[in-house]
């Protein structure tokens, strides 16, 4: 058991042992599963076939509307099939499943670009972004110039170390064991943004990983920003408003409008490796924690493994298994199945003893106020949630501002009759949007 | 054997919980009581543990015996019940005939909390409830009080000063020690000051509460007990005795904490606080009860949602352009 703080200056003790273990590499997996989509309505077209036989880092599927990053094959074999796949976030998606033949074999040997410091930015964006890197919104790149879209220049550049402010165990292992990788990272912002500040933020507590900063130089090129760090402080809005003491325009309003652009350690690392080595986004961290598993481990794995691989290079399940999650134990996805692959935003999974397992039981709310204090957007989540379980949807958005929400998880945390707060938020953010597509229809 | 493994719980997020729960919250509320039931069982002896008994006793089984009738899941064992009996008791005389507690705590139980669902759709709180319909059906016996244990006056001081006038006050010779240790007539929960604060403080300790409204309940009747005195010192009574006869402590840390009635944000809370203490010292000064904690809460816990409505500010929210 330790102690996290969390919003509102509540602390909470929650049990999660966090790995403080060097990023082991994971074996390579025997067979992958890549969706075509990451966002719901937006879909890549698949470029190769069942049957085909598919090289380490080729492309295997692109977004012709470029909407969406393009996809890269994880390993060298053969594609078994290209059939839908039920996720747990939404439901079927078209995936390409493909199974190994345990060589790794190369289509071309990539080509390293050893000098950016004086390369075309444009150039480099394209780079990243053939290279399968989701660095910032897609609205943002010159890319979408051409489409229509607005573009806001970068003038602060923000990189998150802290992760969610609840577990930053992948960005401190990385800060700690790639410090001169983060340094020809800033050096590759600053050439592409061309931001007036780049600003690395990390938890105060880390002595080691502020001193690995200062001792590569790191420190000489960011602006050091030592926070004390707690739950949720690692969504924008709120790293927004520790940093620059300002709020963004809620609901609605994103950071890019501001001029501001975050990014996690992990992304920028990718970013690099994309523009130096010329290798394809083909891994990813992960931290396999949890009181679930045996050895907690922080791992390298190659994108579309199966959870099953990450647990058994993990030892195995320590219990009986109850929940397993992908994301944070406050708002991430529990899945219902170990073949479920890991995909371009896992970060973390997070395996849930069975004994820990609590009811979904819940009573009529009794105003105590508690998720009141805990909202770190000043909410107040008794009412959205009343209002939402009763299907007054549109009185929850105007009066108690519904859409600023941002799913923390804090107010169902701390709810004493258990109410699921913020799936009734949830779920109502959902009912409007039904009920805008239905009016746009009519 | 391999399917069975693989099966798991979805669900929606979070998935941990903090562990507090709302019978977690009644119980750390009987538990600071007991300095309090202690206190009342040294002062009024046989007569406090019979009505306290009948009390809990008839408020369990009338929400077990709804439940039932209601169909619903029997969860008494949340203890709500208990501690709905227990807070009824304190307000009442040791004297009380058994069936009047029975009929009050059943009142309580059933017109206060039941017929509205469950506990957190109650508009009153419903120890409340049943204090008014006794007070309303019974004066007399409500207010038959005795003298305590090593206490020297048959009546409580606030019934003096209120029916035989501020000389007969002066002449009973109150000390504020024998206020604050219980020496003196009234509820047989509410005598003993210092039992109660004992049990505050666990409360505040434990976080059940937070201090937003005691503060602002105590603070309000200690301000206007003592804009009233200062006016006129030979009329009025010194704020601290404001404090400490009557139902004061007991309504600021039990009754009108009471999470369901009232407001939920912290600012609203602190002015709940504000309005109890408010009515309460409007009724002592002018009103026809000697003590009105009970009524005030009671006045306090209708405006409660609208108190609801200091909002806390939303993040980013743009200011409304005028």
């Amino acid at each position: 058991m330790k102690t996290i703080k969390l919003y509102g200056g509540r602390n909470f003790k929650t049990p999660n042992p966090d790995p403080d273990t060097p990023i082991q590499e994971a074996p390579p997996p025997k067979k992958v599963i890549l969706p075509l989509s990451d966002r719901p309505g937006i879909y890549c077209r698949a470029l190769v076939q069942r049957g085909e036989t598919v090289f380490l880092g080729e492309k295997i599927a692109e977004d012709p509307k470029n909407r969406m990053a393009p996809i890269h094959s994880p390993v060298s074999g053969k594609v078994t099939d290209v059939a839908p796949y039920r996720y747990a976030e939404g439901g079927n998606v078209l995936s390409i499943f493909i199974e190994s033949d345990e060589q790794d074999r190369w289509e071309t040997k990539p080509f390293p670009l050893e000098k950016f410091a004086d390369a075309d930015p444009l150039g480099l964006i394209r780079t990243i972004r053939r290279a399968g890197v989701k660095m910032i919104p897609y609205e943002t790149l010159p890319e979408a110039e051409r489409e229509g879209a607005r573009i806001t220049p970068i003038r602060n550049f923000v990189i998150n170390g802290i992760g969610r402010g609840f577990s930053g165990s992948i960005a401190r292992r990385l800060m700690l064991e790639r410090g001169p990788d983060l340094t020809e990272c800033v050096h590759l912002l600053k050439r592409i943004f061309q931001p007036e500040k780049v600003y690395l933020v990390v938890n105060e507590k880390h002595g080691d990983v502020i001193r690995v900063i200062e001792e590569t130089g790191l420190a000489k090129e960011v602006h050091l920003i030592q926070l004390p760090v707690f739950y949720p402080l690692g969504h924008p809005h709120l790293l927004y408003k520790a940093i620059f003491g300002k709020e963004i325009p809620s609901p609605g309003g994103i950071a890019i409008d501001q001029g501001v652009a975050f990014a996690n350690v992990d992304t920028l690392l990718h970013a690099l490796e994309a523009v130096k080595l010329g290798k394809p986004h083909i891994e990813r961290y992960v931290t396999v924690s949890g009181e679930g598993v045996s050895t907690p481990k922080n791992l390298k794995v190659r994108i579309g493994t199966p959870l099953q691989d990450l647990v058994e290079f993990c030892d195995g399940f320590k219990d009986k298994p109850g929940r397993i999650v992908i994301g944070n134990p406050f708002d991430g996805m529990a899945q219902f199945s170990l073949d479920r692959p890991v995909l371009k935003d896992t970060r973390w999974l997070w395996v849930q003893p069975l004994a820990q397992v609590v009811g979904d039981n819940y009573r009529a709310c009794i105003n105590c106020g508690d998720c009141v204090d805990v909202c770190p957007v000043g909410l107040m989540p008794n009412f959205l949630g009343k209002f939402c379980e009763f299907s007054r949807y549109e009185e929850a958005a105007s009066q108690y501002q519904l859409w600023t929400c941002i799913e923390c998880g804090l107010c169902a945390y701390v709810c004493p009759s258990r109410r699921p707060l913020v799936h009734f938020i949830k779920f109502g953010k959902w009912e409007l949007t039904l009920r805008e597509k239905e009016n746009d229809g009519r | 054997m391999m399917a069975d493994e693989n099966r798991f719980y979805v669900s929606f997020p979070p998935h941990v919980v903090s562990g507090k729960s709302v019978s977690g919250l009644m119980y750390d509320n009987l538990i600071a009581l007991i300095p309090a039931a202690a206190a009342a069982l040294y002062y009024f002896r046989a007569g406090a543990l019979k009505v306290m008994v009948l009390a809990i006793l008839s408020a369990v089984v009338c929400e077990a015996g709804m439940q039932k009738f209601l169909k619903r899941d029997i969860a008494v064992k949340d203890g709500h019940a208990v501690l709905t009996g227990l807070l009824l008791a304190f307000l009442l005389p040791p004297t009380m005939p058994w069936w009047m507690v029975i009929v009050g705590s059943g009142c309580a139980i059933i017109v206060g909390k039941m017929i509205y669902g469950e506990y957190g759709n109650n508009p009153f709180n419903p120890t409340l409830v049943g204090w008014v319909m006794l007070r309303l059906s019974w004066p007399g016996k409500v207010g038959d009080w005795v003298q305590p244990f090593g206490g020297m006056i048959p009546d409580p001081p606030l019934h003096v000063f209120k029916f035989d006038g501020i000389e007969a006050f002066f002449d009973y010779d109150f000390h504020l020690l024998d206020l604050f240790l219980g020496r003196q007539a009234g509820g047989m929960g509410t005598v003993c000051i210092a039992a109660l604060l004992a049990g505050g403080i666990y409360l505040l300790v434990r976080r059940a509460i937070t201090w937003h409204i005691p503060v602002g309940f105590l603070g309000s009747v200690f301000v206007f007990g003592g804009v009233l005195w200062l006016m006129d010192k030979e009329a009025n009574l010194n704020p601290l005795v404001h404090m400490m006869a009557g139902g004061t402590v007991l309504g600021a840390l039990f009754l009108a904490t009471d999470p369901v009635t009232s407001p939920v944000t912290r600012w609203g809370k602190l002015a709940y606080g504000v309005v109890c203490g408010v009515l309460i010292m409007v009724i002592r000064a002018w009103g026809k009860y000697p003590d009105g904690v009970v009524f005030a809460i009671l006045l306090a816990n209708t405006c409660a949602p609208l108190l609801s409505k200091i909002k806390p500010r939303v993040y980013g929210k743009e200011k409304a352009v005028a």
